[in-house]
């Protein structure tokens, strides 16, 4: 524990201590949804301050998921620079085992992450008090699921791309992807029942936030904001929980296998 | 007891043989001079010696142990200056020290105390704050050599620690090097400088294809080596009888000329000296003379057939 404490604080050390940190993975985030949340509102005039307030909470919440993809590139400036080549060999020179420092790269990049989230959630909570947000235990299960599963994607990255730059680029397609098809660019795909699996279980981010754009409704319903009924989302939301935790494990067990077989070539 | 012993040494990256039956060893106390041209497989022998690597076979000892990737408690006890400067950036002096020492299992009290000496050691007290990008190069690779040796290593790997930089500063690695082996630590130190190596270094072992092909004192490496006489003449006044008589002495293989001046290749051990005064002072006299000796480049050039410099290919 003692060493793990020592490099993780100096993770932490060295990358507080790039501006680039604070602006490409706080600033910019949270810059850009408070646009977006502007734009929404502005968009969303006329519809009543309920629907506004929902559109603002989910706009947010697709945000802060998003982000979290983003947020582990954070992992790339270690896993491609400090824990390769002559940098490396120094640090496995020493007498703690190579994956202490592979796993304290990863921890660190996850506490960021959650990090970045809880600030962006705070100050738009108390810049949009009227916003609807889904229920704080659920919207945290999901932000640490898809924090969690963004690590992996940057565990995973080294083991794929042959650099950074195809790091990042493999990266953005992903992570850009998944908000398009999650119809998170406003890009709508009908009403079908291809485009309603689109937006809802095609991939990690369209599967947490259609569960926390379910649970918002259903938040606004019991609460007697809603004139219409809606069904208990429970089961979807549920099953939404599921596949993501199997995401997860093949996600963890590919990162493993394909870890292995690069140490032992 | 050696400090490092190894023996029929063979590493393989696929087809490629990196190290081919290599056997080295290494006293306590001793500095050598491990050279060898580009390919030759010093690098991989390094990373063995570290533990960073394991060989396909053959016997690699530290301390008079096993050495091995599985292996973490010989590590305490060797540091390796790295070839590219691998401090951080985002650290001041004095916490790339902290940390690497911290690495090591240093603390408290004796971390602070192994902290304060490498900076005095390498003469960056008075910047112990400040952080490596403001330095310069020479002081960067002071900061990366006091880095490898925060915690007192036995055994010390020093991989060309002083290329790219101005003298000053190479002077002062040079002398604080000599200081670290008059300290008993036990030294491997790698450079294609050969001025260094004469300076520092009590041994060499050069390496080609993967094995060490000669090893030995430096005047031990120069004897094993034959090579040309070389007598460089500056005649009073150049002349055609001058050039025929110098020809036509015994042993004289070439005579180049330029204006006045005269290059007389002999074969090793002629003796020619004093036939060639002789008969520049009856053709004119001599301004000045000079007779080349052979040195470690070209023992490495006679035994390699390389450059140990790509720089003078």
């Amino acid at each position: 524990m003692r060493e793990f404490a020592h490099i993780w604080k100096h993770y932490a050390l060295r990358t507080l201590r790039r501006p680039i940190t604070w602006a490409l993975y706080l600033g910019l985030p949270l810059g850009l949804t408070l646009v977006n949340v502007l734009a929404n509102i502005g968009l969303a005039e006329g519809m009543g301050a309920e629907a506004q307030g929902q559109m603002v909470g989910n706009m947010v919440t697709l945000m802060i998921l998003s982000f979290q993809f983003f947020s582990s590139e954070v992992l790339y400036f270690d896993l491609f620079t400090t824990l390769r080549g002559e940098v490396a060999n120094r640090l496995y020179m020493s007498p703690i085992k190579q994956n202490k420092f592979f796993i304290s790269a990863v921890g660190w990049s996850w506490i960021f992450s959650i990090l970045q989230a809880t600030t962006i959630f705070t100050i738009v909570y108390l810049v949009f008090p009227e916003a609807y947000f889904p229920s704080f235990w659920l919207l945290g299960i999901m932000v640490l699921i898809v924090s969690i599963l963004s690590q992996l994607k940057g565990a995973l990255m080294p083991l794929i791309a042959k650099n950074r730059k195809s790091a990042d680029g493999i990266s953005a397609i992903v992570c850009f992807g998944m908000m398009f098809l999650s119809g998170g660019l406003l890009v709508h795909f009908g009403d079908s029942e291809f485009a309603t699996f689109l937006m809802t279980r095609s991939n990690p981010l369209a599967l947490a936030w259609s569960a926390l754009q379910q649970d918002t409704a259903w938040q606004r319903y019991l609460s007697g904001d809603l004139q219409v009924t809606i069904p208990d989302p429970t089961n979807f939301i549920t099953t939404n929980l599921i596949i993501l935790g199997i995401i997860m494990v093949v996600l963890f067990a590919v990162v493993v296998i394909l870890g292995r077989r690069r140490k032992t070539t | 007891m050696a400090m490092v012993n190894m023996k029929n040494v063979i590493k393989r990256y696929g087809d490629f043989t990196a190290l081919d039956h290599l056997d080295l060893t290494v006293a306590e106390g001793e500095v050598l001079g491990l050279l060898g041209p580009n390919g030759a497989g010093k690098s991989t022998c390094i990373k063995t010696l570290c533990g960073l690597i394991d060989a396909n076979s053959g016997t690699v000892e530290v301390f008079g142990k096993a050495q091995s990737v599985s292996n973490l408690e010989i590590r305490r006890h060797i540091g390796l200056v790295t070839q590219e400067i691998t401090v951080f950036s985002d650290l001041s002096a004095l916490e790339n020290l902290r940390y690497f020492g911290g690495l090591y299992g240093l603390k408290g009290k004796e971390l602070n105390d192994n902290v304060a000496e490498m900076l005095d050691f390498v003469g960056l007290a008075d910047r112990a704050k400040k952080r490596p990008k403001t330095f310069s190069g020479g002081m960067q690779r002071r900061l990366n050599i006091a880095c490898a040796l925060v915690h007192k290593p036995k055994l010390v790997i020093m991989d060309e620690p002083t290329v790219g930089i101005d003298p000053q500063s190479r002077n002062h690695i040079l002398e604080s090097t000599k200081r670290l082996a008059e300290s008993g630590t036990t030294i491997i130190y790698t450079s294609h400088y050969m001025e260094e190596v004469q300076a520092i270094c009590s041994r060499i072992s050069i390496m080609d294809a993967g094995r060490v092909i000669a090893d030995g004192t430096i005047d031990q490496l120069m004897s094993s080596v034959t090579h040309e006489d070389r007598v460089h003449l500056t005649a009073a006044m150049a002349s055609d009888q001058l050039t025929t008589e110098l020809k036509e002495i015994a042993g004289v293989k070439t005579v180049n000329v330029n204006g006045n001046q005269y290059l007389i290749v002999s074969g090793a051990g002629s003796g020619n000296l004093n036939r060639i005064m002789e008969i520049a002072q009856r053709n004119g006299g001599i301004v000045g003379f000079s007779e080349e000796k052979p040195n470690l480049e070209d023992v490495f050039l006679t035994l390699t057939g390389k450059k140990l410099r790509d720089d003078q290919a």
